[in-house]
């Protein structure tokens, strides 16, 4: 493959006051300064959660002029499937220099709630689950009857995030302490066997990222970043439309990342994988194949893992892909400071849209 | 495979593309029925609605289930979704006999086991489910 992401940045994240318009120009803007590019140089644009028309707005917000764009609406898997489909336009020629971008005022603006805007069937919604809490809930349910483990396995995802994000500053989290299994367990709950600290945050926040050929990428001032494989799979949109909760299409998804990169989950230095809820991370280290069914508990704390702090301690904007794609970039730039991973070469960014109902897996690496 | 069984001409069909209806109409529920889509063609059992058989290309006939099936996963409910909600209650995935899963609800906070046996709540809307060894009762 020859396709390079060369910039990543991220716009103010957490309360910013701030509206989309205006967070989306400084992900674009600062991704690009990054990149040692300017607006002028982009032709191609993806993006989602701006208005009806998402490209056509942000293009004429920011004069772009545009031969390719895509706004796939898929919830936080996107951006992951966002890089296949950047790789393939300018692989094909159709454009030079795309941008990836998303950015949320949700925080700002109060309009996140527990059950609005879900897109359930009728007959599913009229049984009152939180979404999309409680389709997770449940598979957070079967997860622990069917392995025998207890909440404190879904609680050490959300220590290991805070421990995260204690290095991060620009996490939301960062300087509020650290977080003990016990403070999971005894945080309000909300639909059982997950509690608000199983949650993830409800911020402002997003990101860019910028992506051209390998061939320029290596006249850019930022060491570049190379797209190796990519991979996706779309599930279900109902509660009762998944076959097995903890197969998720995470399985599908990476088998067919590791296969168009020619690697496995052993060649991967550095996870970022989306945390919505902390059984999100479980079941997605299993599906890619880190651990096998129920093992996913014994990676937790002891691998390089959402090392921002991820969606549960460091930002979620609504969509957290692209800022998966943000941290993979960073990690194998090696300009993560603190939190670091030493010697990353190879990073994996793994998106999650919806109640599990779609998924997406980008592998990325230092240019050999 | 089996040939499926032939229709039950009590069961008002789906019809054609362009007939379908969207959910179990007021007389279904007034029976008490928990009726399921089948393609006519396959015999395979489709949940949720479909317009057509994914595999036939042919739109499903509604049939009675069994009413019977166990718990796939399950939730206590805590935070209300909105206006008409009254937590805590449980939310369910109900694997059908037939095998297809259905969200539904179950009486009180439980606790629940995956794999319990359940059995539907005859004239239930939306349609509820109960446990197989609680006694009887009509709603």
């Amino acid at each position: 493959m020859s396709v390079a992401v060369v910039g990543a940045a991220e716009c103010d994240l957490g309360v910013t006051g701030l509206d989309v318009l205006t967070l989306q120009t400084q992900a674009i803007t600062r991704a690009l300064a990054d990149a040692g590019l300017t607006l002028r140089d982009v032709d191609g644009l993806a993006t989602n959660g701006v208005g009806r028309f998402p490209t056509t707005e942000v293009a004429e917000h920011l004069g772009l002029d545009l031969a390719w764009s895509e706004s796939s609406f898929v919830g936080g898997s996107a951006f992951e499937m966002y890089v296949a489909r950047a790789a393939q336009a300018i692989d094909a020629g159709q454009c030079s220099v795309v941008v990836i971008s998303y950015a949320s005022d949700q925080r700002s603006a109060r309009s996140r709630t527990l059950g609005a805007g879900s897109g359930l069937p009728p007959a599913e919604a009229a049984h009152g689950p939180l979404y999309p809490a409680s389709h997770y809930a449940m598979a957070a349910q079967r997860y622990l009857e069917v392995h025998g483990h207890d909440r404190a396995v879904l609680a050490e995802v959300a220590v290991a995030a805070r421990a995260q994000a204690l290095l991060n500053p620009a996490a939301y989290r960062y300087g509020a302490g650290p977080l003990t299994v016990d403070d999971v367990l005894a945080a309000a709950p909300v639909s059982d066997p997950l509690g608000v600290l199983d949650c993830c945050l409800v911020t402002d926040g997003g990101g860019a990222v910028v992506l051209t050929s390998l061939e320029r990428a290596r006249d850019l001032p930022r060491p570049p970043v190379v797209v190796l494989g990519y991979g996706e799979s779309t599930t279900n949109v109902s509660m009762g439309g998944a076959d097995d909760l903890l197969a998720t299409g995470a399985v599908a998804s990476g088998r067919r990342a590791f296969a168009r990169a020619g690697l496995g989950p052993a060649d991967v230095d550095v996870a970022q994988v989306y945390d919505s809820f902390t059984i999100t991370v479980l079941l997605s280290l299993e599906g890619l194949g880190f651990a096998a069914p129920g093992e996913a508990p014994g990676l937790v704390g002891t691998v390089a893992l959402n090392t921002s702090g991820g969606g549960l301690s460091y930002c979620h904007p609504g969509q957290f892909g692209v800022l998966l794609l943000v941290e993979a970039v960073r990690q194998l730039r090696g300009e993560c400071g603190a939190r670091q991973v030493a010697g990353a070469e190879v990073a994996l960014a793994h998106g999650t849209g919806g109640i599990l109902s779609t998924h997406a897996t980008v592998l990325l690496g230092v240019d050999r | 495979m089996t040939p499926p069984p032939p229709p039950d001409p009590s069961i008002t069909g789906r019809g054609s593309l362009g007939e379908i209806d969207e959910q179990p109409s007021a007389r279904d529920h007034r029976e008490g029925r928990l009726l399921i889509g089948r393609c006519p063609a396959c015999g395979t059992h489709l949940h949720p609605d479909r317009p057509v058989c994914p595999e036939c290309g042919v739109a499903p006939e509604r049939v009675p289930a069994a009413g019977t099936g166990e718990i796939d996963a399950w939730t206590v409910v805590r935070r209300s979704p909105g206006p008409g909600f009254d937590p805590p209650y449980v939310v369910a995935r109900v694997r059908l006999t037939e095998g297809p899963v259905l969200l539904t609800s179950l009486p009180g906070t439980g606790p629940y086991r995956c794999g319990d046996a359940v059995r539907h709540v005859p004239g239930s809307d939306p349609p509820a489910f109960d446990l197989q060894e609680q006694p009887w009762t009509s709603p």
